[in-house]
């Protein structure tokens, strides 16, 4: 199966690369790349060039079949709603990267629960990477909006003489407290992943065991009442493990958020 | 004014590369008879406790349902973003049982 990553069949172990055998992750990261950059390309190529001239009403309205244009509005819109609501009226430069890692996340998670394909997020490597780069951006966004008076959010806000005695402490907890968010949420999407693909892998091998064992023991019926053991018998565990990646992809595009308005907040609003 | 931006922001990573370095040295110690009690009391104990702290706030969340259907949406955010902080935890405890005792 797909979760049992040296044991089950790998679709890039078609192109007989050493190092990709060896680092499913990197391979399992750069189809879910191509498979972003080449929706990226569909919209591109099927997309209504807007200009006043060439422009139809039924260009701006969404068609009411589910295509591909209409799944990444869905996200959008959703993860949109999510920003407004935590960030506040200055959400809109935050959109882009915040709605590419929900997109990002979820397609990695979801490209393991198919056979011949891996997920990049099962792996430290990838996750640790992607909350590298979320604590480096909030940081950044976080200078930008408020230069060097960022600071102050690592000494809680005080002035003064309170300032000299516990910004020092202050200063410290708050820093550790900042550190070690880069590395729980590597940790909690990539356990997450690992985790539930395992259980998925496992549950699926021993139904697949019982089903040769009914075959095994009762002749004809036995596999026949095994196929259908072996067939619905993984359905619940597919429903979790579909649900895991929705929610650990929304988890973290959500954690990403609140990161970036606590460090970007105007409290003079 | 930029150039002070850029020397905080390089202040600011030091502390996400101290980490970096220091899950390079993870070494694998062989798994001894006490390191499977280890892992099993500490996944056992975590499991019961996070299990607990969940209920609670499902039931804190359901009990806010019921009182009130329309404001279903603004409680199901909070309370998954709860359940999987507190799920977090129980995957830290996973993962130190994993390196006590587990292949």
């Amino acid at each position: 199966m797909s979760a049992e990553g040296h044991h089950g069949f790998k679709l890039w172990s078609l192109l007989h690369n050493s190092y990709l055998d060896h680092h499913d992750h990197v391979a399992a990261a750069g189809t879910a790349a191509i498979l972003l950059a080449s929706a990226g390309v569909a919209y591109a190529v099927t997309a209504p060039k807007l200009s006043k001239a060439t422009t139809n009403d039924t260009d701006f309205i969404p068609s009411p079949k589910l295509g591909l244009r209409n799944t990444f509005e869905l996200i959008g819109e959703f993860v949109q709603g999510m920003a407004r609501d935590i960030i506040g009226h200055h959400y809109q430069p935050y959109l882009p990267i915040l709605i590419f890692i929900f997109m990002w996340t979820l397609l990695n998670n979801m490209l393991g629960m198919f056979p011949g394909f891996g997920s990049a997020t099962d792996n430290l490597n990838t996750t640790l990477a992607m909350g590298l780069f979320v604590y480096l951006y909030y940081n950044f966004q976080g200078f930008k909006a408020h230069g060097f008076k960022y600071m102050e959010h690592f000494t809680g806000h005080l002035h003064g003489t309170l300032l000299l005695v516990l910004g020092p402490v202050m200063f410290v907890i708050e820093l550790v407290s900042h550190s070690v968010r880069p590395i729980t949420l590597g940790i909690r999407l990539r356990s997450n992943i690992y985790g539930d693909h395992t259980i998925y892998g496992i549950m699926a091998n021993l139904f697949k065991d019982l089903g040769e064992f009914l075959g095994h023991k009762f002749g004809p019926v036995g596999t026949a009442i095994g196929a259908v053991f072996a067939g619905l018998g993984p359905v619940p565990i597919v429903i979790l493990g579909l649900l895991v990646c929705v929610i650990q992809a929304f988890v973290f595009m959500l954690l990403t958020t609140i990161y970036i308005g606590m460090a970007t907040a105007h409290e003079e609003h | 004014m930029k150039k002070i931006n850029l020397a905080v922001i390089g202040a600011a990573l030091a502390p996400a590369m101290a980490f970096a370095q220091e899950g390079a040295a993870h070494a694998a110690a062989p798994a001894t008879g006490s390191a499977y009690w280890a892992a099993g009391i500490c996944m056992g104990l975590a499991a019961a406790v996070v299990g607990f702290s969940q209920s609670r706030a499902a039931v804190a969340a359901l009990e806010g349902i019921s009182r009130n259907p329309s404001a279903t949406k603004n409680i199901q955010t909070p309370l998954i973003l709860s359940l999987a902080l507190m799920e977090s935890l129980v995957l830290f405890a996973f993962v130190v049982a994993f390196n006590l005792a587990g292949k």
